[in-house]
Order: structure tokens, then C-alpha cells, then sequence
């Protein structure tokens, strides 16, 4: 297996620290950073949940990296974005004020509808029957937002159920791919995906 | 839907994971990292690492010790409370790979430097320490670890609760913390929180967990040292819980 290069987008909020160790534990190498040039030089873009939206987005802004982000993305870098990563891929989010995204994949981020939280392990439920991770179907994975995303059925991949509606858990658009779960928090299951995520996009 | 959950809880007072009897005895159990790298391979459903003397040692959190978690490469969701007095400390602990931080002392403190943690990493990634006692009225109080008094419930507090600035509240029974199956479930009867709740405090037997995990406001229980005694007792405990809604779990053996 060859050793790819990761790096995970230092927006001074995430998880960065379970992130990069989770990575070195499937064989890769992974490093935090802002830095546009090893940004550029990695093999894949990582960008890390726990945090606001507002925040990350006002921090991306404040480093320069809120357009240069989007130009490497649309230029066919491949992106994993994770939880909070995966939402500031999108059009915008209405947490606590309304904020504009890196507008990568359509949608827009709003309150979860089912309860204020969505905290723990849930299964996912392919909605793209052709996905290659379709072998995770029914398995847990570890979810922990209070907001979720609304749009268009083309770029929804998988889904999981809450007591009173779907949340949306995988979003996908070329090279592109969001999670709302934490697969380096999702143990056997989130190694697993992480591995098979390299596998599909190297 | 998401399942409840078995939250393992490591407590640490002087840099040592200890059994501790309603917070006024306390065992030593040895190294915290061990416990948790066992509790993370032993398929916990979440970890909750609560170093309860940061504050009263007037201490920054235990980065030293986050550090080294964070060198375990533990895939397990892990709480963080102890020290922790504001966003930039907050920020670092998510930083150096917990999930969720626990918080009480701030709210007692500087609600504005709390608020502005909810807004930096998000409700949902805080959870709100609550001791409580059932008092002579038979009325939930709150316990202030810190004047250790019981009182009317802090209007910090209620704030927090009412304003969805954390998702859910650790409701411990801090008199029976760290005595078998003594959880006093009348604490739930007397519940007026509308957000979700963690039980803690004197949680053992599948038959006391069970009646806990019905109760349509609980999301999950801590567990204390008792996981502890077996590496396969998250598993024995989970294959009892008929009826419960929680996730089966698998464990690595340990590598020999």
C-alpha cells in the first residue's frame, strides 16, 4: 500500500489531533496546516469537524485561505470533509447567523428538524445504490451536530434516520466527498471507511 | 435512529485514575491512559475523561495529559472536563482530539466566556455537569461542588439549559457516586430539562440501567470503574440489556 499524504486544514477549530493520529494508524501521513503550499502538495485534503460554522469560515477568511481552498478543490484536489468540513462545502448555514460556504457542492446547512441535537451512533442507509461504499450499509457511525444539510437528491450519497425525518450523511460531487459522521471517531467502522475512502479517490 | 448510550467514565484526581465514593473517598486505580485505551479497544460507546481537580488545584486543563491520549490513537468519542476556563483552552482540547467538553465551575464563574465556547465549537459539542440531590421537599436541588452546598438551581444554569447552549446535561446523583446500583431514580421523576440527559452516580446492574434507559429523556449512562473489571464486561453488560436500544459492540483482543 502506498503512503499518501494528508492534509488536514487548520481553521483553528476541529478535531485536527484524533484526525492526524487516526491517518498515521491506517498508514498515511498526515499534518496540520494552513499553510498553502503543503496544502497544494498533499494527496488529499482534509477538512476537520467540531466547531461552527460561522467560526471556521471567519478563520479560513482571516488566513487567506477561504478562495485558495476553493480554487485547489475546483481544480480536482481530493476533499473529505468531516462533520463541520462537510458542511462549509456547501452554499451557506444558518448557524447562529447566516454565513456563506466555499459553495463546492449545492445545498445549505439548517437546524436539525427532529430534535435540537443529533448526538451518537447511527446507521447509514444508502440512498445511491451504485456508491462503492454501499458495503456500509446498516453500519454505526458516530454523529455529533446540531445542523444538517438540505439539498439537491443528485449530490445525497447515504442518509441516516432520526426519530422523525433523514439527515443527509454523505454528500459527494466529483472529487469531493462530505461525511457529517466522524469516522475517526467511529472505531472498527470509521478506519474501515477511512481506508476504503483512500482506496476509491487515490 | 440513534441508539442510547454506555458512557465509560474515567475519573482522575491527581494525575491518577481513581474509584471514588461520592467524592469523598478515593481508591487509586493507576494509569489514566491505560483505563482508557482499554475502554476505547473494549468498544465503549463513548468515554468521558473527568479530571475533577483542575479547578479546586486552580490548573489550566491536563493538556500534558491530552497529549498523550492523543498519542493513543484512541477511535472512541471522548469528553474532556476539568480546568477549563476559556475558548482558547476549549479550543485546544478539541484541537489535541477530544470530541465534547464537560462544564460546571464556568458557568459558576463567567457565563460570558461560556457563551462565547458555545459559539466557538458549537452546542453540540458541549455537555453540562450537573450534580443534583432529591432535598427534604422531595425537590431536585443542585449541589455546588464548590461551596459544597446544595442550592436551588443556579440561574447560569437554567440559562444555559433554556438557551440550547449545550446539548446535553451529565445528571449526577452525587451522594451515591461510586456505590453499587444506588442511582436514585426519583431523580428522573423530579426532571423539568428539556434537553437530554447523561445519568451518573452509583450505575452498575443491567436492572437498574434498563429502568434508567427507558425513561424517554435519558440519551445515556456513565459507568464508572466497574467496566473496568473485566475486558469483556461492556460486552456482558450490553448482551443484558434485552429491550434497550444500544449499539452491539465487538472488541479487539488484546495483542499477545
Amino acid at each position: 500500500m502506498q503512503r499518501k499524504k494528508f492534509a488536514i486544514v487548520n481553521y483553528g477549530v476541529g478535531n485536527h489531533g484524533s484526525l492526524k493520529g487516526v491517518l498515521n494508524k491506517i498508514g498515511h501521513r498526515a499534518i496540520v496546516t494552513y499553510n498553502k503550499k503543503e496544502i497544494s502538495d498533499s494527496d488529499f485534503l482534509i477538512l476537520p469537524g467540531v466547531g461552527t460554522f460561522p467560526e471556521a469560515i471567519k478563520n479560513l477568511k482571516k488566513s487567506n485561505l477561504f478562495n485558495f481552498l476553493k480554487k485547489i478543490i475546483k481544480q480536482g484536489k481530493p476533499t473529505l470533509g468531516i462533520c463541520l468540513g462537510m458542511q462549509i462545502l456547501t452554499s451557506s448555514s444558518n448557524e447562529l447567523s447566516y454565513t456563506g460556504g466555499l459553495r463546492i457542492i449545492t445545498g445549505n446547512i439548517k437546524n436539525n428538524k427532529s430534535a435540537p441535537y443529533h448526538i451518537g451512533w447511527n446507521k447509514l442507509k444508502f440512498i445511491n445504490k451504485k456508491s462503492k461504499f454501499c458495503d456500509f450499509q446498516n453500519e454505526y457511525f458516530y454523529f455529533q451536530h446540531g445542523f444538517s444539510y438540505i439539498g439537491p437528491k443528485k449530490n445525497q450519497i447515504a442518509s441516516t434516520a432520526t426519530k422523525k425525518n433523514e439527515i443527509v450523511a454523505i454528500i459527494q460531487k466529483k472529487n469531493v466527498m462530505g461525511i457529517q459522521f466522524h469516522p475517526e471517531k467511529s472505531q472498527e467502522n470509521g478506519l474501515e471507511f477511512l481506508a476504503q475512502y483512500v482506496d476509491i479517490f487515490k | 435512529m440513534t441508539i442510547k448510550r454506555i458512557i465509560a467514565v474515567v475519573t482522575i484526581k491527581g494525575e491518577i485514575a481513581v474509584q471514588s465514593f461520592g467524592y469523598r473517598k478515593f481508591l487509586p486505580l493507576g494509569n489514566p491512559e491505560t483505563i482508557i485505551q482499554n475502554l476505547d479497544r473494549w468498544g465503549a460507546d463513548e468515554i468521558l475523561v473527568n479530571v475533577i481537580d483542575r479547578s479546586s488545584r486552580k490548573l489550566e486543563p491536563d493538556f500534558f495529559m491530552l497529549e498523550r491520549i492523543q498519542n493513543l490513537r484512541i477511535t472512541t468519542p471522548i469528553i474532556y472536563g476539568g480546568g477549563i476556563s476559556s475558548v482558547k483552552e476549549a479550543n485546544k482540547i478539541i484541537n489535541l482530539g477530544a470530541d465534547r467538553i464537560l462544564l460546571e465551575k464556568l458557568l459558576y464563574e463567567d457565563f460570558s466566556v461560556f457563551k462565547e465556547i458555545s459559539f466557538t465549537l458549537g452546542a453540540q459539542a458541549i455537555v453540562l455537569s450537573l450534580p443534583v440531590v432529591i432535598n427534604s421537599n422531595r425537590k431536585l436541588n443542585q449541589y455546588n461542588y464548590l461551596n459544597k452546598k446544595e442550592i436551588k438551581f443556579n440561574k447560569n444554569f437554567l440559562n444555559a439549559i433554556e438557551k440550547k447552549l449545550i446539548s446535553e446535561i451529565l445528571l449526577t446523583d452525587y451522594k451515591n457516586e461510586g456505590y453499587i446500583d444506588k442511582f436514585n431514580i426519583k431523580i428522573l421523576n423530579n426532571n423539568q430539562f428539556k434537553l437530554p440527559l447523561i445519568c451518573f452516580g452509583g450505575i452498575k446492574s443491567p436492572t437498574v440501567i434498563k429502568k434508567i434507559l427507558k425513561n424517554k429523556n435519558v440519551n445515556a449512562v456513565a459507568i464508572g470503574n466497574s467496566l473496568n473489571y473485566s475486558e469483556i464486561a461492556i460486552q456482558k453488560l450490553k448482551q443484558k440489556l434485552t429491550g434497550a436500544k444500544i449499539r452491539k459492540t465487538f472488541y479487539k483482543k488484546f495483542a499477545t
